[in-house]
């Protein structure tokens, strides 16, 4: 927490602290009894102090550690006091942060983590963006198109309201009066009046398709580089079936409120305006009939938007949870059908789909509650214009013609109403959906090029300094980590699982920055070169490659346009790729399928190489490339690997330590720091966690050695 | 090692300089360039769809394929070693080009063929977005057998098959 907050001086007496003694303070909000309350954390260069219904002080020179542990829903901070673990202050998740940075501090006093760090995390401020700014400019580019679109309805508009003045005319002039020349004339005025609407309908829907077209495929292409440009951190938080179905399906809704939401409620509002002021001027006495459904539709509206706000938010989770539930276990389904999940995963897709009716009938519940009322009041204006119309009729105040020609108006007029009232339901759904696809678009990365970033040509020297890192804002999963690695040489970095190893590899391609300390490239903060430059000259091949569903060849050379063919080639031979691509059907046109389904694991892997060194970058990772892959395949990505180091840098995270034997450098990591490092003659000398690793790594290849001997005896 | 010295193993031939002979009712040519001669080598094709003219020479012997060298465009050959290897890659290479269509229909993600080649008439079946592919203005057709064929967009002129292949694809 900052100095800079509030912190009540009847606090500091308590605790007998000078303000200006004060280094940290944080607030906890569960008291020493479990329940919720407010007890506080004073830290001084000379104690730590607790305040809750008592205080409590432990002198800094007795504390050996402190460590901050997080349990569910609960964190404490846990100190090393002589020989005893004590419980200084338990908090809440929310406060967990404040506590966190607690742990770095007074560690730092303790000096327990070597060199000081302070760890910076940037809290961006979220932009909040208008839903309707943004929708409407997308109409922007096409104003001229959707005018003209506008235009063609509100004639066509004018042309529906031609045909019930002609029947009034038909009825009182022909049938009534007997003018039975006007017939003809008559029956032409309305075919013509009908061929009119007809065509400019025509002309209307033509225009608003064609920007609806316009207007999804900027929309879509806005939203899909919104996500290309986006870092790592978001991907990490929002799964893959939550972005589909907010690019997919909102991103159609919101299509629809653009293009035919909003041509319907101009028309509809126009429509309004036009035959009211007809009824108006034919009978204001009976056009009040017509007004009775109004009370309801203003009463009615704000309340059902409300309801229907937090419904349809609801209905597009549950969704999304379909979404993600098909995207997680259809590319997964060798493994459910590997552990006979079928029925397990059946019924899971089942009770989301339940979810999303019990969510649909929900909304469906709140609009039969709504709308057919509206529609009964409609009819009840309906009926009293019939009822008073017919009185006047019989009184000969009023024709039959023109009751006739009101009637058939009262019909036009409830027509826009009925349109205007089941557009709401859409409307809602489309500025729910609006909203969801915003939240992407309101989105800011994290990881940006500098305005002074260089496009800098590397010769490959890399340099992390007291590099610290945490996914969880302080919570490092690396601690003051550093490491040199000369161009042209070879590190490799080995550890148990969760030691921090590939998070390693994640900032070294900058899809993370440092939260302090930094990394140098050929002595330039990797922060001041611009991303493209620096991930151009970085070739990157993971445990599990991700393969393109495209052929070979698009995957060996993905993302560098025009390739020369020889050059595919040669990569593939440089990754003892080539002899098994010559063997698929169509060689390097072969389809690889989805995720390169249609390769086998240590294939995928050897393309993946052949991807990352086509380019000659002058660093190449390897992060746990032989990790998943049989011991034959091991050797030949092993031949690939011997190939490509040569005069390269290169970073070769280990699962098998014989991958490594020959690297120049290996550092041991363990806990997010650094516990060994030396050549793999001096780590074994020096009978650390690296010889233990080797050794039960031996042992079992010994063993499986032994084991398909006997089995060839 | 760089990507540059591969490319120097790969043995690529300048074109101009190559002779090409077909070992007479065999599968087999004789690649000679200058003094350096390859006898039985059996030509194959990298990129058989995308770059058909790219040509690599190999030996196949004990179940194993050795490259021993390679040419970027088979039309940068003389007329008579172009005609050879053609010839032989040709029959290698078995991917009849569809001159009309004839009928098409669907049910699905199968569709029925019914179509006239350079090679005579077919009627097939390809199912699955991957069996039919689409590379610049050509068309790329893998049946159920995965038998290959091909259309060149730019030359299918006549109106009921290009009608076809709007509807349809």
């Amino acid at each position: 927490m900052s100095l800079d907050a509030e912190i009540p001086d009847s606090l500091l007496e308590r605790a007998r602290v000078k303000r200006d003694e004060l280094l940290y303070f944080a607030r906890s909000d569960i008291e020493e009894d479990g329940l919720y309350g407010e007890r506080w954390l004073l830290i001084t260069s000379k104690k730590i102090i607790v305040i809750g219904k008592t205080v409590k002080e432990y002198p800094m020179d007795g504390v050996k550690s402190i460590d901050a542990i997080e349990h569910l829903g609960l964190g404490e901070l846990l100190a090393q006091i002589g020989n005893e673990k004590i419980r200084l202050i338990t908090y809440s998740k929310s406060r967990a942060e404040d506590f966190r940075k607690a742990v770095i501090l007074v560690s730092e006093l303790l000096d327990l983590k070597g060199n000081a760090v302070e760890l910076k995390v940037s809290k961006t401020k979220k932009k909040r963006s208008n839903t309707y700014s943004w929708l409407f400019g997308f109409l922007k580019p096409y104003k001229k198109q959707m005018v003209l679109g506008l235009v063609f309805s509100v004639l066509g508009v004018v042309a529906s309201l031609l045909p019930p003045y002609l029947i009034e005319l038909l009825v009182n002039e022909v049938f009534t009066a007997k003018h039975v020349g006007m017939l003809v004339p008559l029956v032409l005025a309305a075919l013509g009046a009908y061929g009119l609407g007809t065509a400019l309908g025509i002309g209307s829907s033509y225009f608003l398709n064609w920007i609806g077209q316009k207007i999804i495929y900027d929309m879509r292409s806005s939203v899909y580089s919104q996500l290309q440009r986006l870092s790592m951190d978001f991907y990490d938080r929002m799964s893959s079936g939550r972005i589909l179905s907010r690019v997919v399906d909102d991103v159609g809704r919101v299509q629809w409120f653009l293009v035919w939401g909003i041509q319907n409620l101009v028309i509809s509002v126009l429509t309004l305006i036009g035959i009211g002021v007809i009824i108006f001027a034919m009978d204001w006495k009976l056009a009040l009939f017509v007004l009775l459904p109004v009370p309801i539709i203003a009463l009615g509206i704000p309340q059902y938007r409300k309801r229907a706000h937090a419904l349809y938010h609801r209905a597009w989770r549950k969704w999304a949870d379909v979404d993600t539930l098909l995207v997680d276990t259809i590319p997964g389904v060798v493994v459910v059908k590997s552990f006979s999940q079928e029925e397990r995963e059946q019924q899971r897709l089942k009770d989301k789909m339940e979810d999303v009716v019990n969510s649909n009938m929900d909304t469906v519940k709140l609009n039969l509650s709504f709308f057919p009322l509206l529609g009964f009041a409609t009819s009840v204006g309906a009926v009293a214009i019939w009822f008073y119309g017919g009185m006047q009729v019989l009184a000969g105040t009023l024709s039959l013609g023109s009751l006739i020609a009101f009637t058939m108006y009262m019909g036009q007029f409830y027509g826009p109403i009925n349109t205007l009232t089941n557009l709401f339901q859409p409307m809602q759904q489309a500025l729910t959906s609006a909203e969801r696809v915003m939240e992407i678009m309101d989105e800011e990365p994290q990881v940006t090029d500098s305005e002074d970033a260089l496009d800098l040509n590397v010769k490959g020297d890399i340099m992390f300094s007291n590099v610290s890192f945490g996914y969880e804002p302080f919570l490092p999963v690396i601690y003051n980590v550093s490491f040199h690695v000369p161009a042209g040489t070879t590190l490799g970095i080995v550890g148990p699982s969760g030691a921090g190893k590939t998070t390693i590899t994640k900032l070294l391609m900058r899809f993370y920055d440092p939260q302090s300390g930094a990394i140098y490239v050929d002595g330039v903060d990797l922060r001041k070169i611009k991303r493209s430059a620096w991930r151009r000259q970085v070739g990157i091949v993971l445990q599990d490659p991700f393969l393109f569903d495209g052929s070979v060849a698009y995957n060996i050379s993905y993302g560098l346009g025009e390739v020369q063919p020889e050059r595919i080639v040669a990569a593939a031979k440089a990754a003892a790729a080539h002899d098994f691509v010559m063997k698929l059907p169509l060689a390097y046109d072969s389809w690889v399928g989805e995720r390169g389904s249609m390769l086998s694991g240590g294939e995928r892997q050897r393309v993946a190489i052949a991807r990352a060194i086509i380019t000659d970058p002058k660093v190449l990772i390897m992060d746990e490339a032989t990790s998943s892959v049989d011991s034959v395949t091991e050797k030949q990505i092993q031949r690939a690997i011997d190939n490509l180091v040569k005069d390269r840098t290169t970073i070769i995270i280990a699962h098998r330590l014989s991958t490594i034997r020959k690297a120049n450098n290996i550092i041991v990591m363990n806990h997010g720091t650094i516990v060994e490092s030396g050549t793999h003659d001096e780590l074994i000398k020096k009978n650390g966690l690296y010889a233990t690793m080797y050794r039960v790594q031996y042992e079992e290849e010994e063993a499986q050695n032994e084991v398909m001997a006997r089995a060839n005896r | 090692m760089p990507i540059d010295d591969f490319l120097k193993e790969l043995n690529l031939l300048d074109e101009r300089t190559v002779k090409i002979r077909r070992d007479a009712g065999s599968s087999f040519v004789t690649v000679q360039v200058g003094q350096q001669r390859y006898d039985g080598v059996i030509p194959r094709l990298p990129f058989p769809l995308t770059n058909p003219d790219f040509v690599i020479f190999s030996r196949f012997s004990s179940g194993e394929w050795t490259d021993v060298a390679m040419i970027k465009d088979m039309r940068k050959l003389d007329q008579e070693s172009f005609s050879a290897l053609k010839g032989l890659v040709d029959e290698l290479y078995f991917i009849p080009t569809i001159t009309e269509v004839l009928d098409l229909s669907t049910t699905g993600d199968e569709f029925v063929w019914d179509v006239m080649t350079d090679k005579g008439r077919r009627k097939f079946s390809t199912r699955g977005r991957r069996s039919i592919m689409n590379y610049n203005d050509r068309l790329i057709l893998i049946d159920v057998d995965t038998n290959v064929y091909t259309i060149d967009l730019k030359k299918l002129t006549d109106k009921r098959s290009r009608s076809f292949i709007q509807r349809f694809l």
